[in-house]
């Protein structure tokens, strides 16, 4: 980088260091939940610029994923005046439905940045119960994903799901209570130890009659009558105490307040960096990116932008050094595999049990990220999710009713005609789910694994079944490696 | 130098003092006939903050009824322990336990400065210390790499109940084992149909492809190593009735890995829910019921599989709540706390109540509890004491031990 020039400054592509594939790789696995060969190829023909504008300007709905979803009909109807407003059946379907999404729609970062959101703002369904509830805040986040921030802490200041998961509908004048007000401090604008108990006290009388009209209810109120019209100080400042309806605006005040804060945007910009670019980013690029928060009035949208159009982005020490979340695993293996009929391949359960169940996260902090997805908990469920991806039926073209994978077109250059290249299919496969080639030793192991065992049967039927069960044996092998953990 | 075990009789007997030289030297040389099992240290972590004062409530302090209208308890219901001091009532086993001497109680513990987080102060429980940016390895990690002398043990830490490896158990040489529950740890290297030969092969592959990778690398050797022994373990069935909460089955897997004598040295089990900001008293009543049931089966299952006197259960939790409570009626919650209490089970315990109360009305300036204990004190008696490790380079720094665990 040179000297003179911003620590974000946009990538160019020169002969030396071209638009490649591998870049735009990058882009599809950190924008998004990575892409299959056919889309890989349209980005490399974009060029860097329109690469990222394909990311980043997401409508706000996806169509093509609404219509999907409508084709599938019922199995994925989140209305719940038809799901019912709690129970297994309706968390099974919203998490379904959720997933569903990230494999087959076309506005990645959007569903990303839902999942960012979720994470950010983490209510988990054992304490908010009422699924609608859940369904409501989850289209709040997708609805504002790229932000403004401002407009999407208002909203969540206000939203029926938070309102009681941080109990802030009980909290009245009389009784402030402190649950969502130390939280907004500490884990939705600030972090840790930038404000004082003070701080907390006086925010929690700021949002005292911020509540909902019953437990039920999806809707939001502000009860004069429950909120404490006195004076506050936030920041060694005054908000002035307001009477009746126009005590609402303290609460509008207080966000402009915690947005002015000079480590708000730092601290949105770290987080930032942590899911989409590095777990540890110099100093100089979490300035820049806060700049371009500020500059933006928090457009998540255009600070994204910005770096995904970076030439820091694509540095070759930024490339595979970000370890995937399960949900980022299971989808981004989903899409490179060409699933069919997510919804049928029980990823929700796969996502679970690798410690990241969608709706649940373990606690408002949300998940802990970074090694903790590769730690000897997720072993198991690793092993299992590509074992049981492996197995999944075999189909050509499109069906409906089960989950399916393309065997044959999978093996690429591994199946010619009726004759299984074992190096080839091992090549071919790697490429296809880790994006990169396997060490020459691994290779090796692999195409020893598949030289092994009964050759290839005579009748024409078996030897079909023989050779997709190597292209299993080898996807299940290949989803194993290590390398799948990063991206 | 062959050693007795502990058992609930010895606890019961009050022979724990005269039995606290054999526990001193060496680790775990001895045992049980044909058995030999190190000392294990439990940690049970009350995730969420839980509200000490009305775990073992102050019911005879003004104060404390003062402060808490809707929540305080009150005989008769409370369980009584000494003129002053009652358990909450759904702690009546847990109750009946201390009055036998099976259980210690360390009040007044915490540390300077707390700034009420969740998450940093499970940081610094975990930690054990109070510096940022924080250590990368958990004070039981530190612990366990110094009782195995550096070398790597064989599951040498076990997490229960959750997939993810808690902050505690970070070592820098030994890996921490994971079970969420009884059905998903086994690693497996194929389809269940596969044959025998053909599993063998694709393990062969895997091996192969797992190698040298760095810390995944590590994760997959360690479930790998640990996955058939734990899995024999649970074959074994519990010795007593289990209630059917998470918590308590996730116990009964401790108790079967301490049984089965492998050589863990920490287990760790949490129960989450602990934050009662709203609507503490139903909430609160239950969790410790739960709690109540789940120990009481734990410590009765070990003490029939003679694992009691191995076993060292540490009950701790990020902080206390606040003395005063914030809402009225059944909405009353409390917030955020500090100091607190820790409660000790099992072998090596100097049983009884330790520690002041902290004073109800001289708190902090948030209105909580001021600590007269520094938590890593209990973690130098647990160094010292029961691993008979040194505890000032576990801690990185001298804190006198509580005087909870026989030395």
């Amino acid at each position: 980088m040179r000297r003179d020039e911003s620590p974000l400054a946009p990538f160019r592509a020169t002969t030396d260091d071209p638009w490649d594939r591998e870049k735009a790789a990058h882009l599809a696995r950190r924008a998004g939940f990575g892409a299959g060969p056919d889309e890989l190829q349209q980005l490399v023909e974009l060029g860097p610029e329109a690469a990222v504008d394909r990311y980043a300007d997401f409508g706000p709905t996806d169509p093509h994923v609404e219509a999907e979803l409508r084709s599938v009909g019922s199995e994925l109807d989140i209305a719940h005046e038809r799901v019912g407003s709690y129970g297994a059946a309706a968390s099974n379907r919203i998490r379904r439905w959720w997933l569903f999404r990230m494999v087959h729609g076309r506005q990645p970062l959007q569903e990303k940045l839902t999942l960012f959101w979720h994470d950010h703002f983490a209510c988990q369904e054992t304490k908010v119960v009422r699924t609608r509830l859940l369904v409501q805040q989850n289209e709040l986040f997708r609805k504002h994903a790229g932000g403004p921030f401002r407009e999407l802490v208002r909203e969540v200041a206000r939203n029926p799901a938070m309102l009681v998961f941080l109990d802030n509908r009980l909290s009245e004048a009389r009784n402030p209570n402190e649950n969502w007000a130390r939280e907004l401090l500490e884990l939705f604008t600030l972090g840790v130890d930038r404000y004082t108990q003070r701080d907390v006290t006086e925010l929690a009388r700021v949002f005292t009659g911020w509540t909902t009209p019953k437990l039920d209810s999806n809707e939001f109120a502000f009860r004069p009558d429950l909120h404490d019209p006195g004076d506050k100080e936030l920041f060694g400042e005054r908000i002035e105490g307001r009477a009746g309806e126009a005590g609402i605006g303290e609460g509008l005040d207080a966000i402009d307040r915690l947005l002015a804060h000079p480590d708000c945007a730092r601290f949105l910009a770290g987080k930032l960096l942590a899911w989409f670019a590095s777990a540890q980013p110099p100093a100089e690029v979490v300035d820049e990116l806060a700049d371009a928060l500020r500059g933006s009035d928090f457009s998540i949208r255009e600070a994204l932008r910005t770096l995904f159009r970076s030439a820091w982005f694509y540095a070759p020490e930024n490339r595979f050094a970000l370890y995937r979340n399960p949900v980022e695993l299971v989808v981004g293996v989903a899409r490179a595999l060409g699933l069919q009929n997510a919804h049928l391949a029980e990823l929700e359960r796969y996502c679970l049990r690798m410690g990241m169940e969608l709706f649940e996260p373990p606690s408002v902090a949300g998940w802990s990220h970074g090694e903790a997805w590769a730690q000897t908990g997720s072993v198991a469920p690793r092993f299992d999710f590509a074992i049981g991806v492996s197995q999944l039926p075999h189909a050509a073209r499109r069906v409906t009713g089960r989950a399916s994978i393309h065997l044959d077109e999978l093996a690429g250059e591994g199946l010619r005609g009726d004759v299984l290249v074992p190096s080839a299919l091992v090549q071919a496969v790697a490429q296809r789910v880790l994006e990169q080639p396997l060490a020459a030793e691994k290779e090796q192991a692999l195409v020893a694994y598949l030289n092994e065992g009964e050759p290839q049967p005579e009748d024409a039927k078996a030897a079909r079944r023989w050779r997709r069960e190597r292209i299993r044996a080898c996807i299940h092998l290949i989803l194993t490696a290590p390398e799948l953990a990063f991206a | 130098m062959p050693r007795r075990t502990l058992n609930r009789r010895d606890l019961l007997a009050g022979t724990t003092g005269a039995l606290g030289a054999a526990f001193a030297a060496p680790l775990w040389a001895g045992g049980r006939e044909g058995r030999t099992a190190p000392r294990r240290l439990v940690l049970l972590v009350l995730d969420g903050g839980n509200d000490g004062l009305n775990t073992l409530a102050p019911i005879e302090d003004d104060a404390y009824h003062k402060a808490r209208p809707a929540l305080a308890l009150a005989a008769p219901d409370a369980r009584r322990v000494d003129e002053l001091n009652a358990f909450h009532p759904s702690l009546a086993r847990t109750a009946e336990r201390f009055r036998e001497g099976g259980v210690c109680v360390l009040r007044g513990v915490g540390y300077d400065t707390p700034n009420l987080s969740h998450f940093r102060s499970m940081d610094i429980w975990s930690a054990a210390s109070l510096a940022l940016p924080m250590p990368a390895t958990g004070w039981a990690g530190r612990l366990v790499d110094a009782a195995l002398d550096g070398e790597r043990g064989e599951t040498p830490m076990l997490s229960v109940g959750d997939v993810a490896v808690p902050f505690a158990l970070r070592a820098s040489r030994n890996v921490a084992s994971v079970v969420p529950n009884r059905q998903q740890f086994r690693v497996r290297s194929g389809p269940s149909s596969s044959s025998m030969d053909e599993l063998d092969a694709r393990r062969r592959a895997l091996d192969v492809l797992n190698g040298g990778a760095g810390s995944v690398g590590d994760a997959v050797a360690a479930a790998t190593a640990s996955s058939e022994a734990i899995a024999a373990a649970l074959e074994r069935s519990p010795r007593v009735e289990y209630p059917k909460t998470k918590l308590a089955q996730d116990l009964g897997i401790v108790a079967r890995v301490a049984e089965a004598g492998l050589p863990t040295r920490c287990f760790y089990v949490a129960q989450k829910g602990y934050d009662t900001h709203a609507a503490q008293a139903g909430t609160h009543a239950e969790l410790l019921a739960t709690l109540d049931a789940a120990l009481d089966a734990f410590l009765r299952d070990l003490a029939a599989c003679d694992a009691l006197g191995d076993t060292l259960v540490l009950v701790l939790s990020e902080f206390g709540r606040r003395v005063a409570e914030n809402g009225v009626g059944a909405t009353a919650g409390t917030d955020h706390g500090a100091a607190s209490l820790v409660m000790l089970l099992g072998g090596g315990i100097r049983p009884g109540l330790h520690g002041g109360q902290p004073r109800l009305d001289d708190v902090d300036e948030n209105g909580n509890l001021r600590h007269s204990i520094d938590f890593r004190s209990v973690y130098a008696d647990v160094a010292k004491g029961w691993f008979g490790v040194d505890a000032a380079s576990v801690l990185g720094g001298e804190f006198a031990p509580a005087g909870v665990v026989v030395a």
